[in-house]
Protein backbone atom coordinates (compact mmCIF):
# COMPACT_ATOMS: atom_id res chain seq x y z
CA UNK A 1 0.00 0.00 0.00
CA UNK A 2 1.24 3.62 -1.04
CA UNK A 3 1.60 6.30 2.60
CA UNK A 4 -1.77 7.60 1.94
CA UNK A 5 -4.54 6.45 -0.38
CA UNK A 6 -4.02 7.96 -3.99
CA UNK A 7 -6.42 9.66 -6.07
CA UNK A 8 -6.36 8.64 -9.42
CA UNK A 9 -7.82 5.79 -11.23
CA UNK A 10 -5.19 2.61 -11.36
CA UNK A 11 -2.65 1.92 -13.59
CA UNK A 12 -4.04 -1.69 -15.30
CA UNK A 13 -1.51 -3.63 -17.58
CA UNK A 14 -2.19 -6.68 -19.57
CA UNK A 15 0.50 -9.52 -19.56
CA UNK A 16 0.21 -12.29 -21.41
CA UNK A 17 -3.91 -11.67 -21.13
CA UNK A 18 -3.98 -11.80 -17.57
CA UNK A 19 -4.71 -8.26 -15.88
CA UNK A 20 -2.76 -6.72 -13.19
CA UNK A 21 -4.02 -3.44 -11.77
CA UNK A 22 -1.68 -0.73 -9.72
CA UNK A 23 -2.43 2.13 -7.06
CA UNK A 24 -0.08 4.92 -8.41
CA UNK A 25 1.45 7.86 -6.96
CA UNK A 26 4.09 10.21 -8.48
CA UNK A 27 7.30 10.80 -7.53
CA UNK A 28 10.35 13.31 -7.67
CA UNK A 29 14.02 13.77 -6.70
CA UNK A 30 12.90 16.40 -4.26
CA UNK A 31 10.74 13.80 -2.46
CA UNK A 32 13.53 11.11 -2.20
CA UNK A 33 16.68 13.32 -1.04
CA UNK A 34 15.21 16.78 -0.50
CA UNK A 35 16.02 19.79 -2.73
CA UNK A 36 18.54 23.03 -2.55
CA UNK A 37 16.50 26.18 -3.21
CA UNK A 38 18.43 29.46 -3.42
CA UNK A 39 16.34 32.75 -2.35
CA UNK A 40 17.29 36.41 -2.81
CA UNK A 41 16.95 38.61 -0.46
CA UNK A 42 15.38 42.02 -0.16
CA UNK A 43 17.02 44.69 1.84
CA UNK A 44 14.88 43.77 5.25
CA UNK A 45 16.02 40.15 4.39
CA UNK A 46 12.86 38.96 3.58
CA UNK A 47 12.51 36.95 -0.33
CA UNK A 48 11.83 38.57 -3.27
CA UNK A 49 9.41 37.61 -5.29
CA UNK A 50 9.99 36.91 -9.31
CA UNK A 51 7.97 39.26 -11.72
CA UNK A 52 8.55 40.22 -15.60
CA UNK A 53 9.38 43.31 -16.63
CA UNK A 54 7.44 43.73 -20.16
CA UNK A 55 9.87 44.50 -23.14
CA UNK A 56 8.58 48.00 -23.13
CA UNK A 57 9.56 48.54 -19.61
CA UNK A 58 6.05 49.97 -18.88
CA UNK A 59 4.70 46.90 -17.00
CA UNK A 60 5.47 44.57 -14.45
CA UNK A 61 4.08 41.53 -14.54
CA UNK A 62 3.61 39.71 -11.22
CA UNK A 63 2.53 35.89 -10.92
CA UNK A 64 -1.05 35.41 -12.01
CA UNK A 65 -0.73 38.28 -14.13
CA UNK A 66 0.01 36.71 -17.39
CA UNK A 67 -2.48 34.66 -19.23
CA UNK A 68 -1.70 32.54 -22.36
CA UNK A 69 -3.94 31.54 -25.52
CA UNK A 70 -3.70 30.55 -28.96
CA UNK A 71 -5.63 33.66 -31.48
CA UNK A 72 -6.60 33.77 -34.89
CA UNK A 73 -4.89 36.56 -37.53
CA UNK A 74 -8.16 38.75 -36.51
CA UNK A 75 -6.54 38.57 -32.90
CA UNK A 76 -9.84 36.35 -32.09
CA UNK A 77 -9.06 33.90 -28.90
CA UNK A 78 -9.23 30.12 -29.82
CA UNK A 79 -11.10 28.57 -26.88
CA UNK A 80 -9.29 25.56 -25.97
CA UNK A 81 -11.83 23.27 -26.54
CA UNK A 82 -11.85 24.33 -30.15
CA UNK A 83 -8.43 23.73 -30.70
CA UNK A 84 -7.18 20.25 -32.19
CA UNK A 85 -3.86 18.41 -32.58
CA UNK A 86 -2.81 18.49 -36.13
CA UNK A 87 0.27 16.16 -37.55
CA UNK A 88 3.19 17.72 -39.57
CA UNK A 89 0.79 17.69 -42.78
CA UNK A 90 -1.83 19.75 -40.77
CA UNK A 91 -4.17 17.04 -40.60
CA UNK A 92 -6.02 16.30 -37.45
CA UNK A 93 -5.12 13.79 -34.86
CA UNK A 94 -7.84 11.42 -33.22
CA UNK A 95 -8.18 12.31 -29.30
CA UNK A 96 -6.46 9.96 -26.90
CA UNK A 97 -8.52 8.73 -24.39
CA UNK A 98 -7.26 8.51 -20.50
CA UNK A 99 -5.60 4.57 -19.98
CA UNK A 100 -6.04 4.92 -16.41
CA UNK A 101 -8.39 2.30 -15.36
CA UNK A 102 -8.41 0.63 -18.68
CA UNK A 103 -5.76 -2.17 -19.16
CA UNK A 104 -3.09 -1.59 -21.84
CA UNK A 105 -1.07 -4.58 -23.49
CA UNK A 106 2.63 -4.74 -21.62
CA UNK A 107 4.97 -5.94 -23.73
CA UNK A 108 8.72 -6.95 -22.65
CA UNK A 109 11.38 -4.52 -24.56
CA UNK A 110 15.08 -5.21 -24.64
CA UNK A 111 17.42 -2.75 -22.13
CA UNK A 112 19.04 -0.73 -24.37
CA UNK A 113 14.97 0.47 -25.76
CA UNK A 114 14.37 1.23 -22.27
CA UNK A 115 17.74 3.38 -21.95
CA UNK A 116 16.76 5.21 -25.17
CA UNK A 117 13.64 6.99 -23.29
CA UNK A 118 13.26 9.90 -21.86
CA UNK A 119 11.44 9.83 -18.74
CA UNK A 120 8.88 12.34 -18.18
CA UNK A 121 7.73 11.80 -14.64
CA UNK A 122 8.11 8.78 -12.82
CA UNK A 123 5.21 6.85 -10.33
CA UNK A 124 5.60 4.40 -7.65
CA UNK A 125 3.31 2.15 -7.65
CA UNK A 126 1.46 -0.50 -5.46
CA UNK A 127 -0.28 -3.69 -6.46
CA UNK A 128 -4.18 -4.08 -6.14
CA UNK A 129 -4.10 -7.40 -8.40
CA UNK A 130 -1.01 -8.87 -9.27
CA UNK A 131 -1.30 -12.16 -11.77
CA UNK A 132 1.44 -14.38 -10.92
CA UNK A 133 2.94 -14.40 -14.25
CA UNK A 134 4.12 -11.04 -14.55
CA UNK A 135 5.04 -10.70 -10.42
CA UNK A 136 7.82 -13.60 -11.80
CA UNK A 137 8.78 -11.45 -14.90
CA UNK A 138 8.97 -8.20 -13.08
CA UNK A 139 11.03 -10.34 -10.75
CA UNK A 140 13.63 -11.64 -13.71
CA UNK A 141 13.74 -8.25 -14.38
CA UNK A 142 11.77 -8.14 -17.24
CA UNK A 143 11.10 -4.52 -18.45
CA UNK A 144 7.48 -3.84 -19.94
CA UNK A 145 6.15 -1.09 -21.84
CA UNK A 146 3.08 -0.14 -22.63
CA UNK A 147 1.30 2.79 -23.86
CA UNK A 148 -0.06 5.57 -21.08
CA UNK A 149 -1.78 8.61 -20.93
CA UNK A 150 -2.84 10.10 -17.65
CA UNK A 151 -5.53 12.82 -18.94
CA UNK A 152 -7.10 12.35 -22.29
CA UNK A 153 -5.03 14.79 -25.33
CA UNK A 154 -4.10 14.13 -28.36
CA UNK A 155 -1.06 12.16 -27.71
CA UNK A 156 -0.28 9.14 -25.72
CA UNK A 157 3.04 8.95 -23.52
CA UNK A 158 5.19 6.02 -23.31
CA UNK A 159 5.33 3.85 -19.86
CA UNK A 160 8.03 1.11 -18.47
CA UNK A 161 6.93 -0.77 -16.09
CA UNK A 162 10.31 -1.82 -13.69
CA UNK A 163 10.63 -3.45 -10.68
CA UNK A 164 14.27 -3.75 -8.26
CA UNK A 165 14.81 -4.16 -4.70
CA UNK A 166 13.28 -0.94 -3.67
CA UNK A 167 9.63 -1.43 -5.48
CA UNK A 168 7.95 -1.33 -8.51
CA UNK A 169 7.88 1.97 -10.44
CA UNK A 170 6.31 3.19 -13.97
CA UNK A 171 8.42 5.34 -15.78
CA UNK A 172 6.36 7.90 -17.82
CA UNK A 173 7.92 9.50 -21.33
CA UNK A 174 8.76 9.38 -24.43
CA UNK A 175 11.30 7.17 -26.64
CA UNK A 176 14.38 8.87 -27.81
CA UNK A 177 15.20 8.84 -31.85
CA UNK A 178 18.72 8.73 -31.98
CA UNK A 179 20.64 8.05 -35.01
CA UNK A 180 23.58 6.00 -35.93
CA UNK A 181 27.19 7.68 -36.61
CA UNK A 182 28.95 6.75 -39.68
CA UNK A 183 32.46 7.12 -41.00
CA UNK A 184 31.93 10.32 -42.82
CA UNK A 185 29.17 11.35 -41.78
CA UNK A 186 27.21 12.32 -37.73
CA UNK A 187 23.39 12.88 -37.35
CA UNK A 188 22.27 16.59 -38.11
CA UNK A 189 20.01 16.94 -35.07
CA UNK A 190 17.15 19.99 -35.82
CA UNK A 191 18.60 21.97 -32.15
CA UNK A 192 20.61 24.75 -31.07
CA UNK A 193 24.15 23.99 -31.46
CA UNK A 194 25.74 24.90 -27.88
CA UNK A 195 24.18 23.82 -24.93
CA UNK A 196 26.03 26.66 -23.29
CA UNK A 197 23.30 29.01 -24.89
CA UNK A 198 20.48 26.61 -23.14
CA UNK A 199 18.98 26.12 -19.65
CA UNK A 200 20.30 22.53 -19.34
CA UNK A 201 17.48 22.01 -16.59
CA UNK A 202 14.91 22.40 -19.43
CA UNK A 203 15.21 19.40 -20.85
CA UNK B 1 29.06 22.23 -34.67
CA UNK B 2 27.79 20.92 -31.82
CA UNK B 3 29.63 20.88 -28.45
CA UNK B 4 32.82 19.53 -27.81
CA UNK B 5 33.06 16.91 -25.06
CA UNK B 6 36.75 15.63 -23.53
CA UNK B 7 36.59 12.07 -23.04
CA UNK B 8 38.36 8.97 -21.99
CA UNK B 9 38.32 5.44 -23.40
CA UNK B 10 39.22 2.16 -21.43
CA UNK B 11 42.94 2.38 -21.79
CA UNK B 12 43.02 6.12 -20.71
CA UNK B 13 43.47 7.27 -23.73
CA UNK B 14 41.71 10.50 -24.49
CA UNK B 15 39.80 12.28 -27.29
CA UNK B 16 37.56 15.91 -27.71
CA UNK B 17 34.39 14.32 -29.15
CA UNK B 18 31.21 16.25 -29.86
CA UNK B 19 27.52 15.94 -28.12
CA UNK B 20 24.25 16.85 -28.61
CA UNK B 21 20.69 16.14 -27.03
CA UNK B 22 19.25 13.12 -28.56
CA UNK B 23 15.97 14.33 -30.03
CA UNK B 24 12.54 12.39 -29.04
CA UNK B 25 9.33 12.11 -30.41
CA UNK B 26 6.94 15.11 -29.98
CA UNK B 27 3.36 15.94 -29.13
CA UNK B 28 1.40 17.24 -32.31
CA UNK B 29 0.83 20.82 -32.58
CA UNK B 30 -2.04 22.51 -31.19
CA UNK B 31 -4.59 24.40 -33.86
CA UNK B 32 -7.28 24.62 -36.76
CA UNK B 33 -7.81 22.86 -39.57
CA UNK B 34 -7.26 25.25 -42.64
CA UNK B 35 -7.16 28.42 -40.25
CA UNK B 36 -3.30 29.39 -38.90
CA UNK B 37 -3.22 30.07 -35.38
CA UNK B 38 -0.58 31.61 -33.16
CA UNK B 39 0.39 30.91 -29.47
CA UNK B 40 0.51 34.34 -27.18
CA UNK B 41 1.09 36.01 -23.71
CA UNK B 42 -1.34 38.23 -23.05
CA UNK B 43 -1.70 40.70 -19.86
CA UNK B 44 -4.26 39.34 -17.56
CA UNK B 45 -4.94 41.92 -14.86
CA UNK B 46 -2.73 44.96 -13.59
CA UNK B 47 -1.21 45.45 -10.30
CA UNK B 48 -4.12 48.00 -10.01
CA UNK B 49 -6.89 45.29 -10.69
CA UNK B 50 -5.85 42.76 -8.13
CA UNK B 51 -7.83 41.99 -5.31
CA UNK B 52 -5.23 43.64 -2.76
CA UNK B 53 -5.54 46.65 -5.18
CA UNK B 54 -9.34 46.29 -5.39
CA UNK B 55 -9.91 45.81 -1.89
CA UNK B 56 -7.69 49.03 -0.61
CA UNK B 57 -10.11 50.84 -3.14
CA UNK B 58 -13.28 49.91 -2.57
CA UNK B 59 -12.72 47.72 0.55
CA UNK B 60 -13.12 44.15 1.25
CA UNK B 61 -16.72 43.30 0.29
CA UNK B 62 -16.16 44.68 -3.25
CA UNK B 63 -18.54 42.38 -4.74
CA UNK B 64 -21.08 45.33 -5.36
CA UNK B 65 -19.12 47.28 -7.28
CA UNK B 66 -18.01 44.75 -9.96
CA UNK B 67 -21.71 43.95 -10.73
CA UNK B 68 -22.53 47.75 -11.09
CA UNK B 69 -19.42 48.46 -13.09
CA UNK B 70 -16.23 46.58 -14.50
CA UNK B 71 -13.58 47.87 -11.47
CA UNK B 72 -11.15 44.39 -11.74
CA UNK B 73 -10.73 45.51 -15.74
CA UNK B 74 -8.41 47.86 -16.85
CA UNK B 75 -9.59 48.25 -20.55
CA UNK B 76 -6.50 50.06 -21.60
CA UNK B 77 -3.84 47.14 -20.48
CA UNK B 78 -5.72 43.84 -19.88
CA UNK B 79 -5.12 41.98 -23.42
CA UNK B 80 -2.20 43.14 -24.13
CA UNK B 81 0.21 41.08 -25.73
CA UNK B 82 3.37 40.42 -24.17
CA UNK B 83 5.90 39.43 -27.18
CA UNK B 84 8.91 39.60 -24.51
CA UNK B 85 9.95 40.49 -20.92
CA UNK B 86 12.65 40.12 -18.48
CA UNK B 87 12.65 38.51 -15.39
CA UNK B 88 13.01 40.75 -12.57
CA UNK B 89 12.96 40.82 -8.50
CA UNK B 90 9.93 42.60 -6.24
CA UNK B 91 10.95 43.13 -2.73
CA UNK B 92 8.63 41.60 -0.27
CA UNK B 93 7.01 45.50 -0.32
CA UNK B 94 7.14 44.95 -4.15
CA UNK B 95 9.61 47.06 -5.31
CA UNK B 96 11.59 46.68 -7.71
CA UNK B 97 15.00 45.76 -6.89
CA UNK B 98 17.47 47.69 -8.66
CA UNK B 99 20.52 45.99 -6.87
CA UNK B 100 21.78 42.67 -6.73
CA UNK B 101 20.14 40.68 -3.84
CA UNK B 102 21.61 38.75 -1.01
CA UNK B 103 21.29 35.38 -1.88
CA UNK B 104 21.00 32.34 1.03
CA UNK B 105 20.57 28.82 0.26
CA UNK B 106 17.71 27.04 1.93
CA UNK B 107 17.44 23.11 2.17
CA UNK B 108 14.58 21.32 2.21
CA UNK B 109 13.61 17.98 3.50
CA UNK B 110 12.15 15.23 1.33
CA UNK B 111 8.63 16.78 3.50
CA UNK B 112 9.44 19.57 2.18
CA UNK B 113 10.27 21.36 5.28
CA UNK B 114 13.06 23.72 5.47
CA UNK B 115 16.24 22.41 7.29
CA UNK B 116 18.70 24.35 6.82
CA UNK B 117 20.01 28.06 5.36
CA UNK B 118 23.49 28.91 4.61
CA UNK B 119 25.59 30.66 2.48
CA UNK B 120 25.43 29.31 -1.09
CA UNK B 121 28.69 28.42 -2.58
CA UNK B 122 29.34 28.57 -6.25
CA UNK B 123 30.00 24.93 -7.72
CA UNK B 124 32.01 25.27 -10.93
CA UNK B 125 31.10 23.22 -14.05
CA UNK B 126 33.26 20.19 -14.60
CA UNK B 127 32.35 18.76 -18.19
CA UNK B 128 34.62 21.30 -20.13
CA UNK B 129 37.99 20.94 -22.63
CA UNK B 130 40.32 21.01 -19.97
CA UNK B 131 39.40 17.88 -17.76
CA UNK B 132 38.45 14.49 -19.44
CA UNK B 133 35.46 12.74 -18.34
CA UNK B 134 36.82 9.75 -17.36
CA UNK B 135 35.88 6.24 -17.27
CA UNK B 136 36.01 5.30 -14.04
CA UNK B 137 35.61 1.05 -14.93
CA UNK B 138 32.67 1.00 -12.88
CA UNK B 139 30.17 -1.28 -15.09
CA UNK B 140 26.40 -1.99 -14.92
CA UNK B 141 24.30 -4.52 -16.90
CA UNK B 142 21.99 -2.33 -18.96
CA UNK B 143 18.89 -4.04 -17.78
CA UNK B 144 20.45 -3.49 -13.95
CA UNK B 145 20.97 0.57 -14.86
CA UNK B 146 17.48 1.04 -16.65
CA UNK B 147 15.66 -0.82 -13.64
CA UNK B 148 17.77 1.38 -10.60
CA UNK B 149 17.77 4.63 -12.65
CA UNK B 150 15.78 7.44 -14.17
CA UNK B 151 17.14 8.95 -16.72
CA UNK B 152 15.90 12.41 -17.92
CA UNK B 153 18.42 13.58 -19.96
CA UNK B 154 20.53 11.71 -23.03
CA UNK B 155 23.33 12.94 -25.14
CA UNK B 156 24.60 11.21 -28.19
CA UNK B 157 28.42 11.53 -28.71
CA UNK B 158 29.67 12.13 -32.03
CA UNK B 159 33.41 11.76 -33.47
CA UNK B 160 35.00 14.63 -35.29
CA UNK B 161 36.73 13.26 -37.97
CA UNK B 162 38.76 9.68 -38.20
CA UNK B 163 40.58 9.44 -35.79
CA UNK B 164 37.92 10.11 -33.26
CA UNK B 165 35.35 7.45 -35.37
CA UNK B 166 37.64 4.71 -35.02
CA UNK B 167 38.07 5.96 -31.06
CA UNK B 168 34.13 5.83 -30.28
CA UNK B 169 33.49 2.54 -32.73
CA UNK B 170 35.50 0.54 -30.44
CA UNK B 171 34.30 1.96 -27.31
CA UNK B 172 30.85 1.62 -28.77
CA UNK B 173 31.98 -2.12 -29.81
CA UNK B 174 33.11 -2.94 -26.21
CA UNK B 175 30.05 -2.03 -24.20
CA UNK B 176 27.90 -3.16 -26.61
CA UNK B 177 29.33 -6.54 -26.28
CA UNK B 178 29.35 -6.77 -23.00
CA UNK B 179 25.80 -5.69 -22.85
CA UNK B 180 26.65 -2.93 -19.90
CA UNK B 181 27.28 0.52 -19.51
CA UNK B 182 30.50 2.43 -17.92
CA UNK B 183 29.86 5.18 -15.43
CA UNK B 184 32.29 8.20 -16.45
CA UNK B 185 33.66 10.36 -13.88
CA UNK B 186 34.26 13.90 -13.81
CA UNK B 187 37.28 15.86 -11.94
CA UNK B 188 40.77 15.21 -11.82
CA UNK B 189 40.42 11.76 -10.59
CA UNK B 190 37.02 10.91 -12.24
CA UNK B 191 34.98 10.35 -8.82
CA UNK B 192 33.23 13.56 -9.01
CA UNK B 193 29.11 13.46 -10.68
CA UNK B 194 29.27 15.63 -14.13
CA UNK B 195 28.31 19.58 -13.47
CA UNK B 196 27.70 20.85 -17.30
CA UNK B 197 26.97 24.62 -16.43
CA UNK B 198 27.89 26.52 -12.83
CA UNK B 199 26.07 26.02 -10.51
CA UNK B 200 23.86 22.95 -12.61
CA UNK B 201 22.87 19.99 -11.50
CA UNK B 202 25.09 17.17 -10.45
CA UNK B 203 24.53 14.43 -12.85
CA UNK B 204 25.85 10.50 -12.77
CA UNK B 205 26.66 10.20 -16.33
CA UNK B 206 26.43 6.56 -17.84
CA UNK B 207 28.13 5.59 -21.25
CA UNK B 208 26.30 2.73 -23.17
CA UNK B 209 27.03 2.04 -26.58
CA UNK B 210 25.58 -0.03 -29.56
CA UNK B 211 26.78 -1.17 -33.04
CA UNK B 212 24.12 -1.67 -35.97
CA UNK B 213 23.42 -5.10 -36.53
CA UNK B 214 23.15 -4.67 -39.98
CA UNK B 215 26.28 -2.56 -40.55
CA UNK B 216 28.61 -3.13 -38.04
CA UNK B 217 30.66 0.71 -39.24
CA UNK B 218 27.57 2.48 -37.70
CA UNK B 219 27.43 2.40 -33.83
CA UNK B 220 25.78 4.64 -31.09
CA UNK B 221 27.17 6.48 -28.04
CA UNK B 222 25.11 7.53 -25.46
CA UNK B 223 25.84 9.04 -22.15
CA UNK B 224 22.71 9.02 -20.40
CA UNK B 225 22.10 11.59 -17.08
CA UNK B 226 20.47 10.61 -13.93
CA UNK B 227 19.89 12.74 -11.02
CA UNK B 228 17.67 10.40 -9.34
CA UNK B 229 17.63 6.53 -7.88
CA UNK B 230 14.64 4.55 -8.47
CA UNK B 231 13.22 3.91 -5.01
CA UNK B 232 10.42 5.10 -2.25
CA UNK B 233 10.42 8.48 -0.77
CA UNK B 234 10.54 8.45 3.33
CA UNK B 235 7.53 7.77 4.64
CA UNK B 236 7.27 11.39 5.24
CA UNK B 237 7.43 12.61 1.40
CA UNK B 238 4.23 11.17 1.02
CA UNK B 239 1.99 13.21 2.90
CA UNK B 240 0.06 16.16 1.33
CA UNK B 241 2.63 19.13 0.69
CA UNK B 242 3.70 21.48 3.03
CA UNK B 243 3.18 25.09 3.66
CA UNK B 244 5.59 27.38 1.51
CA UNK B 245 9.07 28.51 2.84
CA UNK B 246 8.53 31.31 5.85
CA UNK B 247 10.98 34.41 5.81
CA UNK B 248 13.48 34.70 7.92
CA UNK B 249 12.81 37.29 10.66
CA UNK B 250 15.45 40.39 9.19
Amino acid sequence: MLAYPAMAKPIVVQFRGKTSSFEHRKIDRGKIYGKKIRLPLDPDGYPCERAQLSEDGALVLRPGMVSQGYFDPAGEWIPTGDLLGLDPQGEPVRLVPSTLGVPQDATPIEPWEALEFQVNSVHLLAPDALDPELDDALLRGTILRFPFNYGADFHAETALLVRNDEGTFCLVGVPLLPSWAEPNDVPVYDEPSDLGDLDFEMF
Amino acid sequence: MYRRIHLTNASGRDAMVSMAIVPHETSPRLGLRNRPVSFRRYVACTQETSHEALSRRLGEDYSQALIEGDPEIDRETVGRTIPGSVSILLSSRGDVLHASPAVVEAILGPDGAERERRQPVDAPANVHDEEPLRWTGRKIPLRDLARRFTFRRTIQIFHTDGLTYDFLLATARQLDEERCAVLLGAGPRGAEPLVFEANGRPYRGFLSGRIDPSNPERYRLLLHLSDMELKPPPPDALTPPPAPVAPNDP
